[in-house]
């Protein structure tokens, strides 16, 4: 080594230790400084808001937007992507907006591709983020611009659900009275989870008259009997299997983490736990961390104990929420845990697919002698709509926003919009780049149906179709004036109450509840069995046992809304922390996955998991919840 | 400056010195060397575009990197994602997994494809030789989201491998069998790759050699022993030492379609690190750009190293 040499490496070696002593002098902020939301800025005097809500700009005006190229549903145009969906042409037509794409990616690369942009200082002017440390990133750096004069902008039901109906999803995004999104919101209560168990395995089991909501034991006690009478179930049912111990009496995936559909999270709720939720102390008035929760403890005890007795699927560890959605549709899987809309995804394939297979749909087991509650969030943000600063025109985030909100719910758009409303021409609602739900749409849409449903049957309206989808005689449709005028008085008189009934249904509840779901609503109040019904009239059973049924899925979730049952909350909804962004990649990421799997499997006895609580609290678990406590102080949601 | 001045100011300044004709002038050789310098052009500027200029997006593991801040205006804290990776409890494990599989799989895939190259050679007739050689190699081609899953599939509790040994083991869900899984599975996909490159240097090897020993009687044995190993003994070493300075490499894209949290312990290694913190906990692109930056030098380090004592012990110059 000659002198030169040596000089550069002892200089490297002095930048590099300085370097570490400074590092060691870095500490994440553990505070936590509530900024007051304020008010929204007044309404102009004299302005009329609910016409510039939805008027066209004098001259086009060029926005950049990003958005999600989603797999097309059924139905909608081939080819459609959001460049040239029929969404463009709409806005162009009635805004005078012209809308440039700089970002149309797949749902896993559009956070990425976003975040990329973002970094680079070329953001679109308007995109939609679900991720809440984006949006905390880009308010802390005063990219957003301040959406608060558009605000009124807003059609009146939505400003009606941001200041009445949830106010505190807006205060979320408030602050000292500038507003930085249009959060996008859902009813919280639709990740309410359910138990959904194979009818016709019960029935071989000998299993009959099961209550709404069975015990922990029960729960026990029947994947214990899907084993013991796997034989029969295998030469009973049509099963893909070879053998009978390839049935899987209770599926999850390996995602354990994750709180949906088909995941552990069912048996977790039922033991009032749920990963990286934070949960009231009623005595203590403090939130404390559900990953290392009692609740959590039993949660695994019990899933441990079904995994030694096989009644978890063995295989869990290495697969994922695709792989047991393929164990569903081969008719392998006899319980599954789900939101409410999951009859109407694999299940209903598996109904339609396998002769004889039929489910039913309990609310989630009791444990420990106490009454289990689906556990929700608070308050619900999914997502934030964003407008860059350097925007010129912010209104019109509002503006297309209410259009699309015109189209999507207003009954007569086709009318009023013209074809190019249909997915048919290449109208696709998941791709339009910002948009809001109505939070409380599907519950009036629930509670319509019903009510449609029970009066059409009651004032005699039968319809039913053969295997080859024809409406079979005697069935009720739609008459034409001629037919109409061809009744007797006693008959049109009954027409009419019949047809007004029907009418009170929208458009898309008529396509799909009514198309779908009456002729199956229909046979189930005959007491036609599954297994009689047409092959056409079956395939209502998905959307029955979702939003029709007395005991579905969306009666879970309508009377959660409405509070004649109860549910347990996560209390944590805010925007990113610093503490959170530290060390929750290694407490969620690493640590708790590999814990509770080991724990399930039994390759850690569960006393393992006070060692982990430990762990978990020493590696930052005790500074997350020290600052959540702090954001909890500060933003108490209204009813607390 | 000045002694250029007084260079020109010491030029006569005459008629004849004008007309004079500039002493440079394109060489055949200069030529070459151009047209060389040329063919050249396109691949460094691919590297200077691909290579070198994001090499200063390593800047972020220096900064507490938000995307709304951008890299110019993040807020720069030193080594504090490198103290942050050095002291998360799982970097010890993260740090020996990587290194474990990483030489294991070097070393087995090193020996056995030199073997399978030697008996290639051995191999009399030229049509078996090279449908041998396609079917090793054929593997090499696949890729491990496609080939990943199969594995998966093979070594479930109802997979292939459970149903020839008659057991009920989910192999890739023991702590047990993963890593001898990812190493086995690793060397069957790209020994024919190696495999072939040896063949290729002992295809070169002067057949007089051989005819010489076999005067002199030495058998199938000693030939291998004495010629052909010493005569490939070049590109050994130079696959060794590359295969070393890519010691932090043990397969992400293998790794990252087989494992499962439960398999943390002994198959999570640098790079699946990098990727979840990255990409599936919450973009913390500093940290994994720390871990990124921490397996380049150390690969940097090794590869110097390896490259040192390849030099000394053999003379071996790459460079």
């Amino acid at each position: 080594m000659n002198k030169k040499t040596s000089i550069i490496s002892i200089a490297m070696i002095f930048v590099f230790a300085v370097s570490l002593l400074l590092g060691g002098c870095y500490k994440v902020d553990e505070s936590y400084t509530a900024v007051a939301p304020g008010e929204l800025p007044a309404k102009k005097e004299g302005f009329d808001y609910e016409k510039a809500g939805m008027e066209p700009y004098d001259e086009e005006i060029t926005i950049t937007v990003a958005a999600i190229d989603y797999p097309l549903e059924t139905g909608v145009k081939e080819g459609t992507t959001p460049r040239n969906q029929s969404f463009n042409d709409i806005v162009k037509e009635k805004l005078n907006i012209n809308l440039k794409y700089v970002i149309s990616s797949t749902a896993s690369n559009y956070d990425r591709d976003l975040q990329l942009r973002i970094g680079r200082g070329d953001e679109p002017d308007m995109f939609y983020t679900t991720s809440a440390q984006t949006y905390t990133s880009l308010q802390n750096a005063g990219r957003l611009a301040d959406l608060g004069p558009s605000f009124w902008y807003l059609n009146e039901e939505l400003q009606d659900i941001y200041l009445n109906v949830m106010p505190d999803v807006l205060k979320n995004v408030m602050a000292e009275g500038k507003l930085y999104s249009f959060p996008m919101t859902g009813n919280p209560n639709e990740s309410a989870q359910k138990l959904y168990v194979r009818k016709d395995w019960l029935e071989i089991c000998g299993i009959i008259d099961i209550p709404a909501q069975i015990t922990m034991d029960e729960l026990i006690n029947i994947g214990e009997t899907f084993i013991s009478k796997g034989e029969e179930i295998v030469s009973q049912t049509n099963v893909q299997v070879s053998r009978a111990d390839q049935l899987i009496p209770l599926a999850f995936h390996n995602e354990v983490m994750w709180t949906g559909t088909a995941s552990a999270s069912g048996i977790m709720q039922a033991c009032g736990a749920s990963p990286d939720a934070y949960f009231l102390d009623e005595q203590s008035g403090e939130l404390y961390a559900g990953n290392t929760s009692q609740e959590m403890k039993n949660a695994l005890s019990v899933m441990a104990e079904m995994y030694k007795k096989g009644i978890i699927d063995k295989q869990f560890t290495t697969k994922n929420v695709d792989m047991v959605y393929d164990d569903i549709r081969s008719g392998k899987v006899g319980m599954v845990f789900g939101q409410w809309w999951l009859p109407n995804g694999e299940i209903n394939n598996t109904v339609n697919n396998i002769a004889g297979a039929d489910w039913i749909c309990l609310d989630l087991p009791s444990y420990g002698g106490k009454e289990s509650l689906p556990i929700v969030k608070r308050v619900n943000i999914q997502g934030y709509n964003c407008v860059s600063s350097k925007c010129k025109y912010p209104e019109a985030a509002a503006k297309i926003i209410n259009l699309f909100y015109d189209i999507y719910y207003n009954d007569n758009a086709e009318q009023i919009y013209g074809e190019k409303v249909k997915p048919e021409n290449g109208f696709y609602y998941n791709m339009v780049p910002i948009k809001l739900w109505d939070a409380t749409a599907s519950v009036k849409e629930y509670k319509r149906v019903n009510s449609v449903f029970k009066n059409a049957y009651d004032l005699g309206v039968r319809i039913s179709y053969d295997d080859n989808g024809n409406l079979k005689d005697g069935s009720w449709k739609v008459l034409t004036e001629t037919e109409i005028a061809g009744l007797s008085v006693a008959e049109k008189e009954k027409y009419q109450a019949q047809l007004a009934e029907y009418n009170k249904l929208k458009t898309r509840e008529k396509e799909q509840h009514w198309k779908l779901g009456y002729p199956y609503y229909c046979a189930v109040r005959n007491g036609t069995p599954v297994n009689q019904m047409s092959k056409t009239d079956k395939k209502g059973w998905g959307i029955y046992r979702c939003m029709i049924a007395d005991d579905c899925g969306y009666d879970q979730v309508t009377r959660l809304t409405e509070g004649s049952l109860k549910a347990r909350h996560d209390e944590f909804y805010g925007s990113s922390l610093t503490t959170m962004e530290a060390y929750s990649g290694y407490l969620s990421n690493t640590l708790s996955k590999e814990v509770y799997m080991q724990i399930i499997t039994g390759q850690k006895d569960i006393s393992y998991f006070d060692t982990y609580v430990k762990d978990y609290a020493k590696n930052g678990g005790d500074s997350i919840i020290r600052q959540i406590n702090l954001w909890y102080q500060a933003h108490k949601p209204s009813g607390n | 400056m000045s002694n250029t001045n007084n260079a020109f100011a010491a030029q006569p300044l005459d008629g004849n010195s004008l007309s004079r004709k500039p002493k440079f002038k394109i060489t055949s050789k200069t030529k070459t060397q151009l047209i060389m310098w040329g063919m050249m052009l396109p691949s460094f500027v691919l590297a200077l575009i691909f290579n070198i200029v994001p090499l200063f997006g390593l800047i972020i593991a220096f900064q507490k990197y938000e995307v709304g801040a951008g890299i110019w205006k993040s807020q720069f804290v030193d080594v504090y994602n490198f103290t942050r990776l050095f002291n998360r409890p799982d970097f010890g494990r993260v740090l020996f997994n990587t290194v474990y599989i990483a030489i294991w799989k070097i070393a087995l895939t090193t020996v056995l494809s030199i073997i399978t190259a030697l008996l290639l050679n051995e191999m009399v007739t030229n049509r078996g030789k090279k449908i041998v050689q396609t079917i090793i190699f054929l593997p090499y081609f696949l890729s491990w989201a496609l080939i990943g899953a199969v594995f998966v599939d093979m070594f479930g509790i109802d997979g292939a491998v459970n149903a020839l040994l008659g057991t009920k083991i989910d192999f890739l869900a023991s702590n047990t069998y993963f890593r001898p899984i990812i190493i086995l599975t690793d060397v069957w996909k790209n020994i024919g790759y190696q495999a072939v490159v040896f063949l290729a240097a002992v295809t070169t090897i002067d057949p007089s050699l051989y005819e010489a020993a076999e005067v002199d009687g030495a058998n199938r044995w000693q030939k291998c022993w004495h010629i052909t190993l010493p005569c490939i003994k070049s590109m050994i070493i130079l696959i060794c030492v590359l295969n070393i300075g890519n010691i932090m490499n043990a397969g992400f894209e293998q790794i990252l379609v087989m494992y499962n949290p439960i398999v943390y312990e002994t198959g999570d290694i640098l790079d699946t690190l990098s990727y979840r913190e990255a990409m599936v906990t919450g973009s913390d692109y500093s940290l994994s750009t720390a871990i990124g930056l921490f397996r380049g030098v150390i690969n940097c380090i090794l590869f110097a190293i390896a490259y040192k004592i390849a030099h000394k012990v053999n003379g071996y110059k790459i460079f």
